[in-house]
């Protein structure tokens, strides 16, 4: 045998010569991927969010780290914090930093930097420092704490002196053209290991014709697919990932006194024709929405009626008396949002209410509108989680008892009781991948999750 | 032919009433399923039982009258339809037994309209207690009740569960002592058997200079001595487990074991084979290339290996150093085993797929330059991250990523003759 072995490892160099058979379980590392996106965003920090929008959570999970992480099963698992514990009462929380995390700048991940990041983004919290611990404290109990440090809004995000944002995430950042192109490279140091992929590199405010074409050209490796072309997608068998109900389009109503009335509000949602829009508008793609969470989310979401009641929306509409011609602002890059905000005028209009629909450039500024269409990706696969990201993106960050179905449903409709946040529809994030992109996972929630994609036909 | 190996499965005393082979199996396998399917069945009826009792409690509390109440069950989850009706049985007992009159909804003075749901968490079980305009809304979250494991009558690869836990896991061996070492990204554990649970004996963490690469590999080796060695990317640790559970690492790029006759270098910052081997006796080298993973079937002349690249390709390669053959179809994951059955050697390999989706194992042995599918493929309910052969041979460690559960599974699988 050991001459043998011998002679097989003279040979041994021949090897490589052949033509490699089929694909291998283990990822490969090196290679750049491509993503294009309609998107433009302004801003790499999560906490300068113009208006929610998916792509600034999905920017912040590839850069910036959260203390913990939930997994497919919505387990949480130590992510910057190593260890955590907790009184029985759920008010104080003590978490204990891993040791050694590098920040992309090259210093270290000091304790007082995860303080003043969180305590930034969690205004009614008490975070603070206990020797090297983190200790978040609240007046009201927090049960489902981990799930919301777990949230991309809660990303530890570290601002120097220079005015520049830096995180410890698997990617730094390689070239920033804002709005147009994001170069990411691998971060080498990474606390949990180097990502396989070398780079990504993003182009921003693409068209999506133009993304599907240089998916086709082979100029792209994972581009976007909106809701209403899924079924077309995949009946052209292209390779689609399509997430859960993942994204809440909704009605979001300004303070502006021509919508001031909760009658004229409650008449604009119960007028809407949502199943219609569901079936019509999305391909039957997603869900229609009544409940502020999808309902693989929350298992309640089927108690709320989507079914249009317009006898009910006209006998509120006479009841607010004369009511100006209200305008509705959708974001001018976002197809979808347009034929929503055109359906829900033709809606209105059954009812008796005048709206206008227009596009702006929602990215870069807020609506001056009535009221504008809105997208709020889905924070967390955890129901109690979510609703708090809801509550606080819409500005009420109220201490909620979140522990029980019952305590979460009365939550859901507590947060709409005032009809200023009308759910339309939830939609699913789908994306459209070249054939050597591997390992992608779509996590039910949606966003990405990209540390372990590796690309085929790269060599390690 | 292939051999065949046969264990009476019942005393010998027992046998004259068995006429034949076939009918013991066929009795024994009957038994078998109904007792399986009886203790499941119970279970499943407890997990129910509990549930609701719980919502029939919370239906009578928002209920106005005990005398005449109708019940009605719709399922919006992805329970099987079959489970429905045990769980509306068990709602039906459970308002029976606490003195409501259940009776048909147009003669009900509350109607309870149950449905049952589900969300991230588990089964959640949503009841309408009231009429007309007046509803209230109770839950019960509902936890899922694992499946238990199909049974297949025609097995050739047995798969035994070593261990299963949250977090990732790299080896799992078995000690001499009746113990089992685990090693994880960020310790070796060593678990007894106290009070007939397994128990935690000792845990020491393992601390590397640097991150550890993204798909971490690693393993475990026992001594002859009883002593065992762990290998990881860029670090060896040498331990012992009596008389008391030590650990001892540090940065090394020595060679790992690939089979007793053969040892490859690793790549310290990756996940793979760097492709140097080295003979453990006479200590001669060679390069193979990058590699991640290796069959080695030493026998002479007639020995030869089995190396997966990194290219994505599995090949056959003979005693001689002759690429023989390359196989189509093969995971980057294969093990050998040496066995009592067929050829006595079988090389076993994942498929060709990511960690994204379920993988599977699949015996296959070396016949005419060509890789004979030996046995039937096993399932595993994820992909399979680490498979190592265990030291004696006869067996390999799998650990699989549970899809599912999302928890880690380490299995020992070995050939077992007879179909």
């Amino acid at each position: 045998m050991r001459r043998s072995a011998y002679l097989l490892f003279a040979a041994a160099s021949l090897l490589l010569m052949l033509h490699p058979a089929g694909a291998a379980t283990r990822p490969r590392y090196g290679g750049t991927l491509r993503v294009e996106l309609s998107a433009a965003p302004t801003s790499l920090d999560p906490g300068q969010t113009v208006f929610p929008t998916g792509t600034q959570e999905q920017l912040a999970t590839l850069m910036f780290d959260r203390l913990v992480e939930l997994d497919q099963q919505g387990r949480p698992h130590p992510a910057l914090a190593a260890s955590w514990q907790y009184e029985p009462d759920y008010r104080r929380w003590v978490f204990h930093l891993q040791s050694g995390v590098l920040l992309h700048n090259g210093s270290p991940l000091r304790p007082h930097l995860v303080v003043m990041s969180l305590a930034a983004s969690n205004p009614s919290w008490h975070v603070r420092l206990q020797g090297d611990d983190i200790v978040i404290e609240s007046s009201s109990p927090i049960p489902n704490l981990l799930a919301e440090l777990a949230c991309a809004r809660n990303s530890i995000v570290v601002h120097t002196e220079a005015g520049a944002v830096v995180g410890t995430g698997l990617f730094r950042v390689s070239t920033w053209e804002t709005g147009k192109r994001l170069v990411l490279t691998a971060n080498e140091d990474y606390w949990g290991g180097r990502p396989f992929l070398d780079s990504i590199e993003i182009t921003f405010g693409r068209s999506q014709r133009d993304q599907a074409l240089d998916l086709q050209l082979g100029r792209a490796d994972v581009v976007e697919i909106p809701t209403d072309q899924i079924r077309r997608a995949l009946q052209e068998g292209q390779r689609v990932v399509v997430s859960a109900p993942a994204e809440l389009i909704a009605l979001a109503f300004s303070d502006k006194t021509s919508v001031k009335e909760p009658a004229l509000r409650e008449a604009i949602s119960l007028s809407i024709d949502r199943s219609a829009i569901q079936s019509t508008l999305l391909q039957k793609q997603g869900e229609a929405a009544a409940g502020l969470l999808p309902q693989w989310v929350s298992g309640y979401s089927f108690l709320f009626s989507v079914a249009t009641g317009l006898e009910r929306a006209r006998q509120l509409r006479r009841n607010v008396g004369t009511a100006p011609s209200l305008t509705l602002a959708y974001d001018w890059s976002d197809p979808l949002a347009r034929v929503i905000a055109e359906r829900v005028s033709v809606n209105a209009k059954d009812a008796g209410i005048a709206i206008q629909p227009y596009g702006e450039n929602l990215a870069a500024r807020g609506a001056n509108a009535d009221v504008r269409v809105v997208r709020m990706p889905l924070a967390s696969s955890d129901p109690a989680a979510a609703l708090a990201a809801i509550s606080a993106a819409t500005g009420r960050q109220s201490a909620m008892q979140m522990a029980f179905p019952e305590e979460l449903y009365a939550t859901d409709r507590a947060l709409r009781s005032d009809f200023r946040m009308v759910p339309i529809v939830y939609v699913p994030q789908a994306w459209a991948l070249a054939a050597g992109v591997r390992n992608w996972v779509t996590p039910r929630q949606g966003g990405w999750r990209l540390a372990d994609v590796w690309l085929e036909g790269t060599k390690p | 032919m292939r051999a065949q190996c046969y264990n009476p499965l019942f005393p010998r005393d027992l046998r004259f009433r068995m006429p034949s082979r076939s009918q013991r199996v066929l009795f024994f396998l009957s038994a078998a399923i109904l007792v399986a399917s009886v203790l499941t069945a119970s279970a499943v009826a407890q997990e129910w039982d509990a549930s609701a009792r719980e919502l029939a409690e919370k239906i009578i509390a928002h209920a106005q009258s005990r005398s005449s109440l109708s019940l009605t069950v719709k399922n919006i989850s992805s329970l099987p339809p079959s489970r429905v009706a045990e769980v509306q049985r068990a709602l039906e007992s459970e308002l029976r037994r606490r003195g409501v009159g259940l009776v048909e909804p147009d003669r009900a003075i509350d109607q309870a309209r149950v449905t049952l749901s589900e969300n991230t968490s588990g089964y959640l079980w949503v009841a309408e207690v009231g009429h007309d305009d007046s509803w209230d809304v109770a839950m019960v979250r509902v936890p899922v009740l694992a499946p238990t494991e199909r049974t297949s009558t025609a097995l050739t690869l047995r798969r035994t569960t070593l261990w299963s836990q949250p977090e990732p896991m790299l080896d799992v061996v078995s000690t001499a002592d009746g113990g089992l070492l685990v090693l994880g990204r960020d310790a070796v554990s060593l678990y007894r058997v106290q009070d007939r649970k397994w128990r935690l004996a000792g845990s020491v963490p393992l601390t590397p200079s640097r991150p550890w690469p993204r798909d971490l590999r690693g393993r475990l080796v026992i001594e002859a001595d009883g002593s065992f060695r762990t290998y990881l990317p860029g670090v060896q640790c040498a331990g012992t487990i009596q008389p008391q559970f030590n650990l001892a690492c540090q940065g090394s790029d020595d060679p790992w074991p690939l089979s007793p006759e053969v040892n490859a270098f690793f790549s310290g910052h990756r996940n793979f084979f760097a492709g140097a081997v080295k003979l453990a006796g006479s200590g001669q080298a060679g390069d193979l290339g990058p590699f991640y993973s290796a069959a080695i079937f030493a026998q002479g002349e007639r020995g030869f290996w089995i190396v997966a690249f990194t290219d994505g390709g599995a090949k056959l390669i003979n005693a001689q150093g002759q690429v023989v053959t390359a196989f189509n179809g093969w995971g980057s994951d294969l093990a050998g085993i040496t066995s009592d059955c067929g050829s006595g050697w079988q090389a076993l390999a994942t498929r060709a797929t990511d960690s994204t989706l379920p993988d599977s194992l699949t015996a296959y042995e070396i016949a005419n330059r060509d890789a004979v599918e030996a046995a039937p493929p096993v399932e595993f309910s994820g992909p399979i991250a680490a498979l190592w052969s265990a030291s004696d041979g006869r067996s390999v460690t799998a650990i699989s990523h549970n899809l599912r559960t999302g928890d880690y599974e380490a299995f020992s699988v070995s050939a077992v003759c007879g179909r």
